[in-house]
């Protein structure tokens, strides 16, 4: 494999993950309530699927199990927030912890130890004929279904959130709640909604990593992604192909630090506060700054 | 990272507690302080019926805990061991906190226990602080030194078992295989946390693989410098892909958890890997692991209690382990053993005996 080839292969393997969790920020944060438990959202459904796929023996049952999972914590995240006005910061924290700890218990609950899991049969390679054939690009289409599922879910976000009446609906709550219960649609619904993908999305993530990316779980192997996650997404504005665009940056920038065959080397540190610096400088506003949904943040009381 | 994992757990705890119900009634100390910790399987019931030996020994794990199928689990065969090739009585309080290391080595200690084991260098603080209050009992923490006079430190000279596999995997790359390429003679090594004790095994594989291929290449990589360095799995993947498309088709890892993505990596490519601590080809059958560096921190247990008999306890030494004294080892070939020639383990054989002899001298710091 020439050089160009395994950069490009590599930076879809560290962007992936990175592009489940920052959709799955998205679908939350546009209706108006934080998510900083990504992290988290995608720990437990990293664990949740290698769990469902070991005592199942089906990766598609414990893809399912993730899912669900993934689901059950973002409607923790909105029964605090949404339900009980919770700060929403600090629930997206409680789930990050709740989310390590809990994981490291189940580890030793279900698989008798701590550390890294049993192996499970992962997701394999699914080749898409023709186009996998094509030199360097080639190899995005020799990847495994979850990858091809986030090529699809690009797209899908984007007609869903600005081509689709539940999209514009989602939005409006994420801008102006009042304007969307004036005109008699439930608030909570549509956010509770919104979280509920939001953990679905992040639970895919954490699924990639521990059942196509590697093949078993280990305590903490998120390590930060769903935080990087949350910077593609404000880099990325708000968008979902800018979220996506982002996460392929900062997949790219990981590739170079781990392959380092760019001719030059970059001290590791540098490209791990890379994110971030992009998230300081996309909010300070060069070439237009990166706004916020005005209602993020803020619990909706109806009157 | 590892605050962020406390805090998760004590979190995990009061939820917990929260939710059975139990109101303000049971508190965490009081938890910690409780013999039901206790391994009800190491309890001396029978040493006490046996009466033949009068050494009453104990450890504490560190927050891993048994069933780590690591060091506490390894720690705990010494007991053992202990128990039932000398009568000893023993007992095993295991740390749900780090907030526990104090409270359990304490409570062993009232309750006459000698010698006392802390398992793993974060009890270091903990030792150096309870010790003292017991001056005529005898305490050993593993991994770490604790300079007072009844207390042993037992190290281990991780660089002799890295050696070993250096022999084997500067013979292996040379071979032809269906995981090894002769042509190209390079092998890799990935370690965890840049620090002074990775690099122990990284000197001592790369000392190994010159003594037998002087032309071989070594390429040197690590996961991080922060203990997450041991946690990244994805990151070990990537090192160990980047290692391979450079040519290396064996590569031993002292990455800890990270070390499951070179065992992806390998099992995807179809080379080589070393694993450590234990033997890590038995624990994943199927993936092309050849061997892994064995720390036997059991015989270090063992041989402590067994100089404690014997009125020779080293109180106030740094005692290290190392291929003589059987603290670290090379695991026996699994597997893959078919692959691998009588050359290659007549080599290892005689490289073992060799700096058992003291012939060779195997440097602790990379690049000596």
């Amino acid at each position: 494999m020439d050089e160009l080839t395994a950069l490009l292969a590599s930076t879809i393997r560290n962007a992936t993950p990175l592009a489940f969790a920052a959709l799955g920020g998205l679908f939350s944060e546009r209706s108006g309530v934080i998510n900083i438990g990504l992290e988290g959202m995608m720990l437990i459904s990293a664990f949740a699927g290698v769990a469902g796929a070991h005592f199942s023996g089906s990766t598609i049952v414990g893809l399912l199990v993730a899912l669900l999972v993934g689901l059950l914590f973002g409607l923790v995240h909105a029964v605090a927030s949404i339900t009980f006005e919770a700060d929403q910061i600090i629930s997206g924290i409680a789930i990050n912890l709740l989310a390590l700890g809990g994981t490291g218990l189940l580890m030793v609950i279900f698989f008798g130890s701590g550390g890294t899991s049993p192996r499970i049969e992962p997701f394999g390679r699914l080749p898409i004929p023709v186009l996998s054939d094509i030199p360097v690009i080639g190899v995005a289409f020799d990847q495994s279904g979850l990858v091809y599922l986030l090529y699809a879910l690009v797209p899908l976000s984007w007609y869903v959130l600005f081509r689709s009446r539940f999209g514009l609906r989602l939005r409006a709550v994420g801008e102006v709640p009042e304007a969307v219960d004036t005109a008699g649609i439930s608030v909570f619904r549509l956010r509770y909604i919104g979280v509920g993908l939001s953990g679905m999305l992040a639970g895919l993530g954490g699924a990639f990593l521990s059942m196509s990316l590697l093949s078993a779980f280990t305590e903490g192997m998120t390590g930060g992604r769903g935080f990087i996650a949350l910077a593609a997404l404000i880099f990325g504005r708000w968008n979902p192909v800018g979220a996506f665009g982002a996460a392929l940056l900062f997949g790219f920038a990981q590739a170079i630090v781990f392959r380092g065959g760019i001719g030059f080397t970059i001290p590791r540190e540098f490209i791990e506060m890379f994110p971030y610096v992009l998230v300081i400088v996309a909010l300070v506003g060069f070439g237009g700054r990166a706004v916020p949904p005005a209602a993020s943040g803020r619990p909706y009381r109806k009157e | 990272m590892r605050t962020g994992k406390l805090l998760a757990a004590l979190f995990a705890l009061a939820l917990l507690i929260t939710a059975c119900g139990g109101g303000g009634e049971t508190s965490e100390t009081g938890d910690a302080s409780e013999p039901a910790t206790s391994e009800p399987a190491a309890d001396g019931s029978e040493a006490a019926v046996g009466g033949a030996s009068d050494v009453r020994a104990a450890m504490v794990t560190d927050v891993g805990g048994l069933g780590d199928q690591s060091f506490n689990d390894s720690a705990n065969a010494g007991l053992e061991r202990a128990k039932s090739e000398m009568g000893a009585d023993t007992n095993v309080l295991e740390s749900a906190a780090p907030t526990d290391y104090t409270n359990n080595l304490t409570q062993l200690a009232q309750n006459t226990f000698s010698p006392i084991f802390a398992v793993g260098f974060l009890m270091t603080d903990a030792v150096a602080e309870v010790a003292p209050q017991f001056p005529d009992q005898a305490f050993a923490i593993i991994d770490s030194v604790v300079e007072e006079p009844n207390v042993a430190s037992l190290t281990f000279r991780e660089q002799e078992g890295s050696y070993l596999a250096g022999v084997v995997a500067g013979l292996m790359t040379q071979e032809d295989t269906e995981f090894t390429n002769p042509d190209d003679k390079t092998v890799g090594f990935l370690g965890g946390l840049e620090g002074p004790l990775i690099k122990r095994f990284e000197a001592g594989y790369t000392a190994g693989v010159q003594s037998v291929c002087s032309d071989c290449e070594v390429l040197v990589e690590y996961a991080g410098t922060t203990p997450e360095a041991f946690n990244d799995p994805a990151a070990g993947q990537e090192i160990s892909l980047r290692l391979n498309d450079q040519g290396a088709d064996i590569i031993y890892h002292a990455s800890g958890a990270t070390g499951a993505g070179l065992f992806e990596a390998a099992n995807d490519r179809q080379f080589f890997a070393i694993g450590v601590d234990s033997d890590q080809a038995a624990l994943n059958p199927g993936v092309p692991i050849l061997t892994s560096v064995l720390k036997r921190v059991d015989n270090a247990v063992f041989r402590t209690v067994e100089a404690y008999a014997n009125d020779e306890f080293p109180g106030g030494e740094v005692q290290t382990f190392g291929l003589a004294e059987e603290g670290v080892d090379l695991a026996e070939f699994g597997e893959f053993a078919d692959l691998v020639p009588s050359e290659v383990t007549d080599a290892v054989d005689q490289a073992r005996q060799e700096i058992i002899d003291g012939n060779v001298e195997v440097p602790e710091e990379p690049g000596q």
